[in-house]
């Protein structure tokens, strides 16, 4: 049997049994009815954040690639807005916007900005490394040639601009369910904004027993998942690989469960397309002096509106909550610590199972030919889908339940890291460990841990950070109209947002958070990234 | 001055081939034996004559007395002899009185950095430092600690 | 006789088809060879060296170290690797006592010593490998070979991956090493596709075919040591050896 065939098996099932339940009325409820309603709207969601993150992503990368000075600021500040949790700032959101738009229109827009943040940064990103990587002299060359001859550039610009753009994509697609479901979640268990869709239906059905129905939700979930990695990124990457030259570093794709043939000139023509319009505007803006100054003065005037208005925003903002502290902004720091342990147990947690379990896989080609695909499918479902069965089950321990919901945030990056990290063991320093006779704790300790370290390192950054976000939802849960929480920033959060709605104490609480994490990776995560570098990497 | 890119690793794997030759070669033929191209072999050549361990003459190269007395010598005593060579380089020895004159014989990489940058005027600073370090650690005169960052004296006596 | 290779095949499975490397392998190692494998790239040779180390199994035959069956972890064989295979976290005393250390050697701290001084890396015991030139790193592993004090050395084309002058000053440093009889080992497998290279070291060369690999020829070397290169009695052996190979 070719490895993955079963988890086809289980999609198919699942896909059946879903249109079964659909079409034969075989349970009588009527919200099942509201399921294809609630995909809808979900996705059309994550289309609206993707359209919205990529027409920033462009504009941003875009400036930051041309112009030098602005791009000093702006880089250093995307590289910020990256290590922040976007849950963070749903809150903030939620508040915000429903100030301008009130009721459902303000709470969709709060929803689609969460999934636009949890998008935008890596996409911008995407465009600024694949414009810079463009050679100077392709771009001279271009000028040399005249603006008709851009289909020579074609060959040699595609490969720049295409498989980052894929790749990104492909990231903020997955960050984007994660917080699609997430704020569908909180705003479902807030009692007081609601937004139809999936996760809604998941807290919904599950706070009301109804088990069955909310497993018929998350396998329409899993099942858009996967139609849409099956049909649309995988191809899309294989195809993208294929311009690709310096990827070194990044993993490659390989095979999912099963690769589908889709016609490559599809994408070939979305992209060709996508990239001449992009090369076109860089090069016309390159080549006229008096556009090119335009531009500069509009950007410059741009950014410096922008950052003036923050500022003005964050100053005045700050000097009203400052003189006025809330009386709660005192227990910030303790919510800190509180929330800290829960992440730091959750994080111990996972490195227990994970190691032993990326070695086990790493090492036993039968095992990694059945479990890679069940995990893969596993790690792209967002974990937070799980959120409400777990709260039903640890209600009356909510305490256990938050460390959970954490772990299951937490665990696939450092699992899959590791994975990869085993497998880029050079199999002569395994030969040396066989021959010399090292074995056991003794090779555990001088070989294999060591060898890991790098990919532990990056894997326990992006755990940390998912850790954080999931923080969010996992300390503050509305079942049946009561309220459940355990102390913890999180909670500060939700209930300044939700059930005592405080903008100050939102923006005090946002920040306290955001000030600790920057802290703990300059601190922490940092040194020990460098370290990784320069120590532990291996040569090949 | 120009300061040779050549390990002593090639410098004495260089010597040994002339030494199979009868002690005298043409540099073009060695460098045509080793599949090396004339550009290839020169850093080694320059290593070696800066040693002292040979001469270029009208395109041969010839060794130098010492360099038979390292020939013949073992692993240890070839390491005696070119102890003595590294430490008779003028940039070396003026390195090496520069460590002496500071409290605990070492000094920041970056210093160190300078200090060649002084002599040889080169974009390319850190591949003449590595050779460098490569020749005083080999010599058991000067090393460097990659944790701190600072080269120091190995013998501490002044 | 120190090791024996009788009868050793190899096959190679994919998906589709079998892939004979090595062909009915026979041979016996005694005191003070030192043998080099020559043949091909693609002959099965590196395969050899590690069935004969115990790393891999073959599907037929067997291989005897002073008559039993050997095993990888053997202390009395130790191996050398192409491309140095030293860890780059521990400094260089460390990768050399890691290996002292698992074979439970009392005081591994005064043999590590040892070596690094035999080797010549006397003043790098701290030293990271990143910070070692080629040359350097491969003494490493030579180093480390030595201290477990084998019987048996097998090296697996260890002078490849390094520049022309300083495999040549590599290849003298070991040759004295091996003159020295107060060091280890007894015996020595080397691997290489040079033929002068396997002619200027070896006392003895085994020579296998292309795929699947068999023993064409084993002969010893009469030269005496030390060699040298450009003497028309080492191109007589190297053109010899040239002969069985085409």
């Amino acid at each position: 049997m070719r490895k993955g065939y079963f988890i086809l098996w289980i999609i198919l099932f699942l896909i059946s049994a879903t249109i079964a339940f659909y079409f034969f009325d075989f349970v009588d409820f009527p919200e099942l009815k509201l399921v294809p309603y609630y995909a809808a709207s979900s996705f059309l969601r994550m289309v609206i954040a993707y359209f919205f993150a990529l027409i920033f992503a462009l504009g941003y990368g875009y400036t930051a690639a041309t112009n030098k000075k602005a791009g000093k600021m702006m880089l250093p500040l995307l590289d910020i807005l990256q290590s922040v949790p976007i849950l963070g700032f749903f809150p903030a959101a939620v508040l915000f916007f429903i100030a301008y738009f009130p009721g459902r229109t303000g709470i969709e827009a709060a929803a689609v900005f969460l999934i636009f943040t949890s998008m935008a940064w890596n996409l911008a990103f995407g465009v600024y490394e694949s414009l810079t990587s463009i050679p100077r002299d392709l771009i001279e060359a271009a000028d040399s040639f005249g603006i008709h001859r851009w289909q020579r550039l074609e060959s040699l610009t595609l490969p720049a601009c295409v498989p980052k753009l894929v790749y990104n994509s492909i990231i903020s697609w997955s960050a984007g369910w994660f917080f699609l479901v997430a704020s569908e979640i909180i705003s479902a268990g807030s009692g007081s904004y609601r937004l139809p869709g999936l996760g809604s239906f998941f807290v919904d059905t599950a706070y009301s027993g109804k088990i069955a129905l909310m497993l018929i939700g998350l396998s329409t979930l899993i099942i858009i998942i996967l139609l849409l990695e099956l049909f649309i990124w995988k191809p899309m990457q294989s195809w993208a690989d294929k311009y690709n030259y310096d990827y070194s570093g990044e993993k490659s794709p390989g095979e999912f469960i099963f690769n589908i043939k889709i016609p490559k000139y599809m994408f070939r023509l979305i992209f060709e397309t996508f990239s001449n319009i992009l090369i076109n505007i860089y090069i016309i803006f390159h080549r006229h002096e008096l556009m090119k100054r335009f531009l500069k003065i509009v950007s410059y005037l741009l950014l410096i509106l922008a950052f003036s208005y923050i500022l003005y925003f964050f100053v005045i903002l700050l000097v009203r909550i400052l003189l006025n502290m809330p009386e709660e902004a005192y227990s910030i720091p303790l919510a800190i610590v509180y929330s800290f342990i829960r992440l730091f147990v959750a994080y111990i947690i996972c490195i227990l199972w994970t190691i032993p379990a990326a070695v086990y896989i790493a090492r036993n080609k039968k095992a990694s030919a059945y479990l890679m695909p069940v995990m893969e499918v596993s790690a792209s479902i967002p974990a937070i889908a799980f959120f409400p069965v777990i709260v039903i089950v640890f209600i009356r321990h909510l305490d256990i339940a938050s460390v959970i919901l954490i772990l299951m945030g937490m665990q696939w990056y450092l699992l899959f890291n590791l994975i990869a990290g085993v497998r880029s063991i050079p199999k002569d320093l395994e030969n040396v460990a066989a021959s010399f006779g090292i074995k056991g704790f003794f090779y555990w300790k001088k070989v294999l841990l060591p060898s890991m370290f790098p990919s532990f390192v990056t894997g326990s950054i992006t755990a940390w950070g998912g850790g954080w976000n999931t923080l969010i939802v996992a300390e503050y849960i509305v079942l049946k109209g009561t309220e459940h929480h355990i102390f913890g920033i999180g909670y500060l959060l939700d209930k300044a947002t939700f059930s005592t709605p405080d903008p100050d104490m939102v923006i005090l609480s946002v920040i306290s958070m955001v000030i600790t994490i920057i802290l703990l990776n300059k601190v922490i995560w940092q040194p020990l990234y460098r370290k990784a570098l320069t120590k532990y990497k291996i040569e090949v | 001055m120009i300061f040779p890119k050549a390990t002593i690793s090639e410098i004495i794997g260089l010597l040994e081939a002339v030494n199979d030759s009868g002690g005298i070669e043409d540099v073009a033929r060695l460098a045509a034996d080793f599949d090396l191209e004339i550009d290839e072999i020169l850093p080694s050549i320059d290593g070696a004559e800066l040693l002292g361990l040979a001469v270029v003459r009208e395109g041969n190269i010839e060794l130098t007395t010492d360099a038979r007395k390292l020939l013949d010598a073992g692993i240890r005593d070839r390491k005696k002899i070119i102890k003595d060579k590294v430490a008779s380089v003028d940039m070396i020895r003026e390195l090496i009185d520069r460590l002496r004159s500071e409290e605990e014989y070492k000094i920041s990489k970056e210093e160190a950095l300078r200090f060649i940058q002084k002599k040889i005027s080169t974009m390319d600073i850190d591949s003449y430092f590595r050779i460098i370090i490569n020749w005083t650690r080999y010599a058991g005169l000067i090393g460097y600690n990659s944790d701190s960052e600072e080269i120091c004296l190995l013998q501490k006596e002044r | 006789m120190l090791l024996e290779i009788r009868n050793v095949s190899k096959t190679y499975e994919s998906e589709s088809n079998k892939i004979l490397a090595l062909d009915n392998i026979n041979f016996t190692v005694e005191d003070n060879d030192f043998i080099c494998i020559v043949g091909p790239s693609g002959c099965g040779k590196s395969t050899l060296l590690r069935i004969i180390v115990g790393l891999e199994k073959p599907n037929s035959g067997e291989v005897f170290f002073r008559g039993e069956a050997i095993e990888p972890d053997n202390p009395k064989v130790a191996m050398v690797f192409q491309n140095f295979a030293i860890f780059p976290w521990l400094t260089v005393q460390e990768n050399i006592e890691l290996v002292l250390e698992s074979l439970n050697r009392p005081d591994e701290k005064k043999i590590a010593c040892k070596y690094i001084r035999a080797v010549g890396l006397d003043g790098f015991e701290k030293v990271y490998p990143r910070e070692l030139s080629g040359g350097m790193k491969q003494r490493v592993g030579f180093a480390r070979a030595l201290a477990v004090e084998p019987v048996l050395l097998c090296m697996d084309e260890p002078f490849s991956s390094l520049d022309a002058l300083t495999s040549q000053n590599l290849k003298d440093e070991l040759l004295m090493l091996w003159a020295d009889a107060s060091m280890p080992p007894d015996a020595v497998i080397m691997v290489t596709h040079n033929v002068e290279e396997a002619v200027y070291m070896a006392n003895r060369i085994i020579i296998l075919s292309p795929r699947p690999g068999k023993v064409m020829a084993d002969m010893r070397i009469e030269l005496k040591r030390p060699r040298n290169r450009k003497d028309p009695e080492f191109y007589r052996w190297v053109d010899k050896v040239y002969s069985l190979i085409v």
